[in-house]
């Protein structure tokens, strides 16, 4: 059964990424496994003369915190279940972003879904500016949740591309998305002064792209806009689309698709869902 | 639309031209208005003894008989099939075609010029590509162009492109009517360029507010990029496969392009379509 790996921290976000999975799950046949990585507190009482490990007050709330974790994760698991998805679950201790990256690495996942925008604090190791960083490095689709939303509502994805290259690979998982809701899929080219391109030579290259991938329910258009995020944006903004979704090359930019701050400005602007699938 | 000038060579481009005017006329109910110059410096001008005329007798007989040859040309032309459904008049004149029909368009009371391009060579060739665009950059009513076959369905489909930025009153009033006549899908256009780059959500609104300003209910968005303004008209006028083009001229130079050809010519198969446009520099 194909595997989708969510991220929790218990926070209100992964309790979104949760009911989105769960959606997923219950009608496309999936399994999903929690994770839940507890970033080990490294003391600052280290010295170069102290050569023992954390003070013994500090391992007793450590083991405490575990537990409490421990305990949490079931609960959440145990509600999974409760909605019949099958569901496993896993606490791991250590570097958060390493611990994911490793455990989507060690197991063949289609799909990891993740809330995005943790408040302060502890909350933002796994949330907020880790959701970026696991996107950059993941080899499977990552779909990021900037707020509740429910499966049905995603008819139209937006997908972003200089259509330049063969990626085999992102035809594939696309097609799965496509698939997952049953949405239409909106190929764009963002135009902008940077990579300006008369209309009829991009249109020439993405009909050849197109031409051998057999997609289904999809339409094309080029969209002119300052860079490739704000035309994502705008173009999702202006037919109305509910999920963003493009191939990333494990650079670093994109901050402003999640952190939502550029479409701020934007009239009824909905925090869409993003896929993003880095390419080999 | 009340009375539309028709400049001919009695060539093939103008006999299109006369197409146009006829289902111009005909919904507008406009007088059709043929006009010819026979080209002669010699019959207008003076001798130096100041006497009119000044050619040779040889010339004289030869010029006589392609007066009548004209004439019986124009008398043929009015009774082309269908024209007797409009009001047709016509008229010979000898002199400059240049000047000549510069100042019947001013004199003449005239709404509209419909004019062919890319006349045939020799001595009929008063609406050879560059003349036709003399007459589009200094008339100051409107003026359609025309290189190819033209019916009602011409009119069914109009591009209007513009940079939305100068409020093209005139020209836009034009286009109302046709849609009006026609029952015309119109089609605004905006071409990003490199050097004149805005993004889609400007331009959107910039045509949104056109068509709001002008009245304009039944109206697509549309922007085509390009490294040429002339060459992203024509590609999209083959990507939508319009009818007519309709556009500001400003009265700069630059739109040889759409009217004598361009390399883009070469690449689109019908890029020549009519071309309606008006010289907003007065």
């Amino acid at each position: 059964m194909k595997k989708i790996l969510i991220p929790t921290d218990f926070s209100e976000e992964a309790g979104i990424a949760i009911e989105f999975a769960v959606e997923l799950a219950l009608k496309n046949g999936l399994a999903i496994k929690l994770v839940h990585v507890y970033e080990y507190p490294m003391s600052s009482a280290y010295s170069t003369l102290d050569i023992g490990g954390p003070d013994p007050t500090e391992s007793e709330f450590v083991r405490t915190m575990i537990d409490k974790n421990k305990s949490l994760l079931e609960k959440s698991a145990r509600q999974i279940l409760d909605r019949g998805v099958q569901v496993d679950h896993e606490l791991k201790i250590g570097n958060p972003f390493i611990n994911l990256i490793k455990e989507l690495d060690s197991d063949g996942y289609e799909l990891v879904i993740m809330g995005s925008k943790g408040s302060s604090g502890f909350e933002e190791m796994i949330i907020g500016s880790n959701a970026e960083k696991v996107v950059r490095h993941a080899f499977c689709p990552v779909i990021t949740l900037k707020g509740p939303i429910k499966i049905n509502t995603i008819k139209d994805i937006v997908f972003a591309s200089d259509f330049k290259g063969d990626h085999p690979e992102l035809i594939r998982h696309l097609k799965q998305l496509q698939t997952y809701f049953g949405a239409k899929i909106h190929f764009v080219r963002i135009n902008s002064l940077n990579s300006f391109e008369p209309d009829i030579i991009s249109k020439r290259r993405i009909n050849k792209w197109l031409e051998n991938q057999m997609f289904d329910n999809f339409d094309v258009r080029i969209y002119n806009d300052t860079d490739e995020e704000e035309g994502m944006i705008h173009y999702a903004e202006e037919i109305g689309a509910d999920m963003l979704a493009m191939g990333t090359h494990g650079r670093t930019g994109f901050a402003h698709l999640f952190s939502g701050s550029l479409a701020e400005d934007i009239v009824n602007h909905v925090k869409r869902p993003i896929w993003t699938l880095k390419m080999k | 639309m009340r009375k539309i000038f028709c400049p001919t060579d009695f060539s093939e481009q103008a006999n299109h031209a006369v197409e146009a005017g006829y289902y111009l006329a005909k919904k507008f109910n406009a007088e059709f208005h043929l006009f010819h110059v026979i080209e002669s410096s010699a019959h207008t001008g003076f001798n130096i003894q100041g006497a009119p005329g000044g050619g040779t007798d040889m010339e004289d007989v030869f010029f006589l008989k392609l007066i009548k040859a004209t004439k019986r040309r124009m008398t043929e032309l009015v009774s082309t099939p269908g024209l007797e459904e409009i009001q047709v008049t016509s008229s010979i004149k000898i002199g400059k075609p240049n000047e000549l029909i510069r100042e019947e368009i001013e004199s003449g009371g005239y709404t509209m010029v419909v004019m062919g391009t890319k006349g045939t060579s020799g001595m009929n060739e008063i609406l050879v590509g560059s003349n036709a665009e003399r007459v589009v950059r200094s008339a100051k009513i409107p003026v359609l162009t025309v290189k190819e076959f033209v019916d009602e369905q011409t009119f069914k489909s109009i591009i209007y492109a513009s940079t939305f930025i100068d409020s093209d009153s005139e020209l836009i009033e034009q286009v109302k009517m046709l849609q009006e006549a026609f029952d015309s899908e119109v089609h605004l256009l905006r071409v990003n360029t490199p050097n004149n780059f805005i993004t889609d959500w400007s331009s959107r609104k910039l045509m949104k507010k056109f068509a709001k300003e002008h009245g304009l209910s039944k109206c697509t968005f549309n922007v085509y990029n390009d490294t040429i303004e002339e060459d992203g008209i024509m590609y999209f006028a083959e990507e939508i496969q319009a009818g007519l083009l309709v556009m500001t001229t400003h009265g700069r130079t630059g739109f040889s392009h759409l009217l004598s050809g361009s390399i883009a010519e070469d690449l689109v198969n019908h890029s020549k379509r009519p071309v309606l446009t008006y010289n907003t520099r007065k």
